[in-house]
């Protein structure tokens, strides 16, 4: 069978998606317990999920009929881009760990110090750039409004 | 030799008895923690312009006054208080971080919301009692809580008495009076008090259980009537209300607010922002807020308040498997 | 109308005192509207305790000012980077960032300012002549009432499916599914929280939507960025600059606007009257009703500048409805009324109908404070509009990152979460892979946020009715609002049936 690819897939993905909240949603009763009126706590979840594996399913046939359609293919400069934005989102995740144990300003600061850099940005408007950004947000969320950063 | 062995040990006894007097200073200067040396945080897990939160905020300002620093809101919202409850919980137990305690606290256990409650925290004070009152239309045919309930009595299930949310005070307090009465309503949740009223204007339920100040609007308006308080005492904003205990049930469920931090904070720490919440209970401007509020003005002293809320625990965690089970 | 009263307490108004405080709130919700994560309710209840100091007039002239500008200024990051700033200019985003997208984001922004104070005006003018009627009518709104609204609601997932209907619903109903994550509604019991007390508080609608439309957007971005295209974007850039000197509509648009647009403003009144119904609800069904009714349907979605005109009066329409509900009957329409009632309480009134006899000045003051704040919306908006303008002459790097910043403490902003961040991060991804496959997000976000009204009603009139369904079928408004949605429901089906057989 061919590889799984474009529509197919997700399609695919969504019944996963589906079924994982379907199969719990069955076990959360479809009537309320005892003598309570009124459908049960699965009721309502269940038939969403199901409506969504079904479409989930339209969606695989679909895409097989028609035939998929590669969805990160067609630019060569586009494929290096895909590159960028897994860099984009390790710095994200190094972010948040650096605002959970150390401090959000710094954090936040040292990112766009970095985003800023992959980019392809001059170092002076990096500084600059990185530096209003952290006062800005000091000043307005912190200081202003009392937002506390600190988790 | 004697002299030798002299001579180290009056070095030994000088740098033992220097070591003493540093401990000594030490511990004494301990004995009179430096705190708060920096801002302190009030935890509401209710949303800003609730009013819990407007009266943790004047609490704060007015505790920011007595301490000399900073004292700040945060809103935590979300699962019937427990996400703010539960970042006090596992927030540094060094004073600086405070929370405002609802009733709830003492219920979510029991309702199986969350692993927090009242016995994760020591309570500094509590500021105010909030009853419930059953609320009907005021063209409704009943004008004592007895006919109501005989009524109920005859049309099992018939009564739609609104209420908050499922496991909020307002239900379990209407569910221990159905209990403690006999009868058999059915409870309407809401999210939220104040569509629980609008269902009642709608005339789309027949009674809520909500606190007198969210209906006193209406009551004044001559749209609704407070048949009884369920509380410790009268409600200033319906004194010619009865209690249901006056009336001869015995039930007390109401709701609460105090403050509390995180139980292994250094009880040093802990009695001093007991004094200062007394002070600040004392202050006028908390007063007339309550009053303006319609909450009950109803202060208690952090040990006071643990005591009480002991009680309270044991007694939610009682009742609410019971008024669950019963339902089953 | 007493209208010797209504002069005397305008009067009262025209200080230089109560016009300061106007137009200080007016500005302050231009900020907080504009910032995505910081909505209306938080503005008025951070500022709510500093108008204790000052007298009613000035006090109120300051919370009306930021509530009606924070609304409006929501449209204005609903614009420029797809993320609306307050969840009430969802549907504001549906047209509004294509237009920018389009260069035409000068004129989004104009249109932002004019069309929310025609909506803010429209309902002030209901509420001073209709309170009463309309309140009585809203208030008798039940649970079943309500679960046929939020139907409604959903009924315009078909709407903005975009191409492919097929993966519109399916995505439709996976964020039904994604609602009814937390506690139930009714039983309280938890559902799919996997033992974590965050999961407990649900899926947060607002981060997961400024993660899918704004850092979504950016990662989108990323991708299709092209070295090569960058020497023609800064040339389109430097002509749209030139252009930029039209920021408001034609004379022939605002004719063409007019009718659709006093429609939505009629509606979201009468929406905003219903308690607990808001701007989200209310912007999603005009702009829905208003591409069934439109001359140029198939412009909805990919920049109509009719249909973004519509979301901006209809999520401003809805302060005027809610006013009615708080005044004449002292229960809230919305979060910001539950606080603007606390503030009358401390002033010593009585929001419902005592008000009205008792204070009627102040009541008088209140209407007219909503029509200062909308002249004043539209001079300091208009101002604002042409700067906000400049922005669009940005790099897209440097909007990129000021994006992803402005998110992150936009959903953290929100109740103070770090799990909400996360929520938020978790949507742009997913929000970057949706775009990718073709599916809409618009149908995603329909059914989270609608999603529990529309469980939690079902289920509350299950209750009230002791388990049986002809509850549905007993009461008139339901009866009403069911026939429409059927009806709407035919329509679009007929439509996309016809349009395929004459297609091949």
């Amino acid at each position: 069978m061919q590889k799984l690819k474009g529509d197919p897939l997700m399609g695919f993905l969504v019944v996963i998606f589906g079924l994982l909240f379907f199969v719990p949603g069955l076990g959360y009763g479809l009537s309320s317990p005892g003598n309570l009126p009124g459908p049960g706590a699965g009721f309502f979840p269940v038939i969403t999920s199901g409506l969504t594996i079904c479409f989930g399913l339209w969606i695989i046939y679909d895409g097989l009929k028609k035939g998929s359609v590669d969805y990160f293919g067609s630019d060569p400069e586009q494929r290096a881009n895909f590159k960028i934005l897994a860099i984009v989102c390790l710095a994200f995740v190094v972010f948040l760990l650096i605002w959970l144990f150390i401090n959000f300003f710094l954090g936040i600061a040292l990112l766009s110090l970095f985003y800023n850099f992959i980019f392809g940005r001059t170092w002076k408007f990096n500084l600059i750039f990185s530096l209003v950004l952290t006062a800005l947000l000091y000043g307005v969320f912190e200081k202003l409004l009392y937002i506390q950063f600190a988790l | 030799m004697n002299f030798n062995f002299m001579k180290k040990a009056v070095k030994a006894a000088a740098a033992g008895l220097a070591c003493a007097a540093l401990v000594g200073a030490v511990s004494s200067a301990e004995a009179a923690p430096n705190f708060p040396r920096k801002q302190i945080q009030i935890v509401v897990p209710y949303a800003p312009g609730d009013a819990s939160d407007v009266v943790a905020r004047i609490y704060g300002k007015e505790l920011e006054g007595v301490l000399g620093k900073p004292v700040i809101i945060v809103n935590r919202t979300g699962a019937s208080g427990a996400i703010g409850l539960e970042s006090v919980k596992n927030a540094r137990a060094d004073g600086y971080t405070m929370a405002y305690m609802p009733v709830e606290s003492t219920m979510l256990k029991a309702l199986g919301i969350a692993d927090v409650s009242s016995d994760d925290f020591k309570f500094v004070c509590r500021v105010m009692t909030i009853p419930a009152a059953i609320t009907v239309s005021a063209d409704a045919p009943w004008n004592t809580l007895d006919e109501f309930l005989t009524y109920a009595k005859e049309n099992p299930g018939k009564v739609l008495i609104g209420n908050s949310g499922s496991g909020s005070i307002w239900h379990v307090a209407a569910a221990s009076l159905a209990k403690a009465a006999g009868v058999e309503f059915t409870h309407v949740p809401f999210d939220g008090a104040a569509p629980a009223i609008a269902g009642l204007l709608g005339k789309n339920i027949t009674a809520v259980a909500v606190s007198p100040a969210e209906v006193k609007a209406n009551v004044d308006a001559g749209q609704f009537k407070v048949l009884a308080v369920i509380g410790d005492g009268h409600s200033s904003v319906v004194p010619d209300v009865k209690t249901t205990k006056e009336l001869g049930y015995d039930v007390t469920a109401m709701g609460w607010g105090g403050f509390a931090v995180p139980k292994d904070t250094p009880a040093d720490v802990v009695k001093i922002l007991s004094d200062a919440s007394m002070k600040v209970a004392q202050s006028e401007t908390l007063q007339n807020l309550l009053k303006e509020r319609g909450f009950e003005y109803a202060p208690l002293t952090g040990e006071e308040m643990d005591a009480f809320a002991k009680d309270q625990l044991t007694q939610y965690s009682e009742l609410i498997p019971q008024l669950l089970g019963s339902k089953q | 109308m007493d209208m010797s009263l209504w002069w005397e307490s305008f009067l009262a108004l025209l200080t230089p005192e109560v016009l300061m405080f106007n137009v200080l709130g007016v500005l302050i919700g231009i900020v907080i509207g504009a910032l995505p994560g910081l909505s209306a309710t938080m503005a008025v209840a951070i500022l709510t305790p500093i108008t204790f100091w000052f007298a009613p007039a000035c006090g109120f002239a300051m919370l009306i000012g930021v509530w009606n500008s924070a609304i409006f200024a929501g449209g204005i990051t609903a614009v420029l980077i797809n993320t609306p700033g307050t969840p009430a200019s969802i549907a504001s985003t549906f047209d509004g960032y294509q237009m920018y997208r389009q260069g035409r984001g000068g004129l989004a922004l104009g249109i932002n300012v004019i069309y929310s104070a025609f909506g803010g005006l429209i309902s002030t003018l209901f509420l001073i002549f209709l309170a009463f009627p309309i309140a009585a009518f809203t208030v008798s709104f039940g649970p079943t009432e309500y679960f046929m609204l939020a139907l409604f609601g959903l009924m315009m997932m078909i709407s903005v499916s975009e191409n492919n209907v097929v993966k519109g619903m399916a995505v439709g109903f996976a964020g039904l599914t994604l609602s009814t994550v937390g506690i139930d509604p009714i039983l309280a019991v938890k559902r799919y929280t996997m033992d974590s007390t965050s999961l407990a508080a649900g899926i947060s609608f607002l981060p997961v939507m400024i993660g899918m439309f704004g850092l979504g957007e950016v990662f989108n971005q990323i991708y299709e960025h092209k070295k090569s295209d960058e020497a023609s974007a800064v040339a389109m850039i430097k002509q749209a600059a030139a252009k930029l000197g039209r920021i408001l509509p034609t004379f022939k648009e605002i004719k063409q606007f007019f009718r659709p647009t006093t429609l939505a403003g009629v509606e979201s009144t009468i929406i905003g009257a219903i308690p607990e119904a808001g701007a989200d609800i209310a912007s999603i069904i005009c702009w829905g009703q208003a591409k069934k009714l439109s001359k140029h349907p198939e412009e909805y979605g990919k920049g109509s500048a009719e249909g973004f005109a519509v979301s901006c009066t209809s999520n401003n329409g809805v302060l005027g409805g809610a006013l009615t509900t708080m005044l004449t009957l002292g229960i809230p329409g919305d979060a910001v009324t539950a606080i603007l009632i606390g503030s009358l309480m401390m002033y010593g009134m009585q929001p419902g109908p005592k008000m009205f006899t008792e204070d009627t000045g102040f009541v008088m003051q209140i209407m007219q404070l909503m029509i200062l704040s909308n002249v004043a919306i539209v001079i300091f908006g208009l101002l604002s509009a042409k700067m906000s303008a400049r922005i669009l002459n940005a790099k897209p790097q440097t909007v990129w990152v000021g994006v992803i910043a402005l998110c992150v403490v936009g959903s953290y902003a929100l109740n103070n979460s770090f799990s909400d961040v996360l929520l938020m991060a978790v949507g742009g991804v997913v929000g970057f892979f949706f775009k990718r496959g073709g599916f809409a997000p618009g149908p995603f976000i329909l059914g989270l946020l609608l999603g529990g009204m529309l469980e939690s009603n079902l289920r509350r009139a299950l209750v009230m009715s002791q388990g049986s369904v002809s509850i549905f079928f007993e009461r008139p408004v339901t009866l009403v609002l069911m026939i429409l949605i059927v009806l709407t429901l035919c329509f679009s089906l007929f439509k996309r049936m016809f349009k395929r057989r004459n297609s091949k």
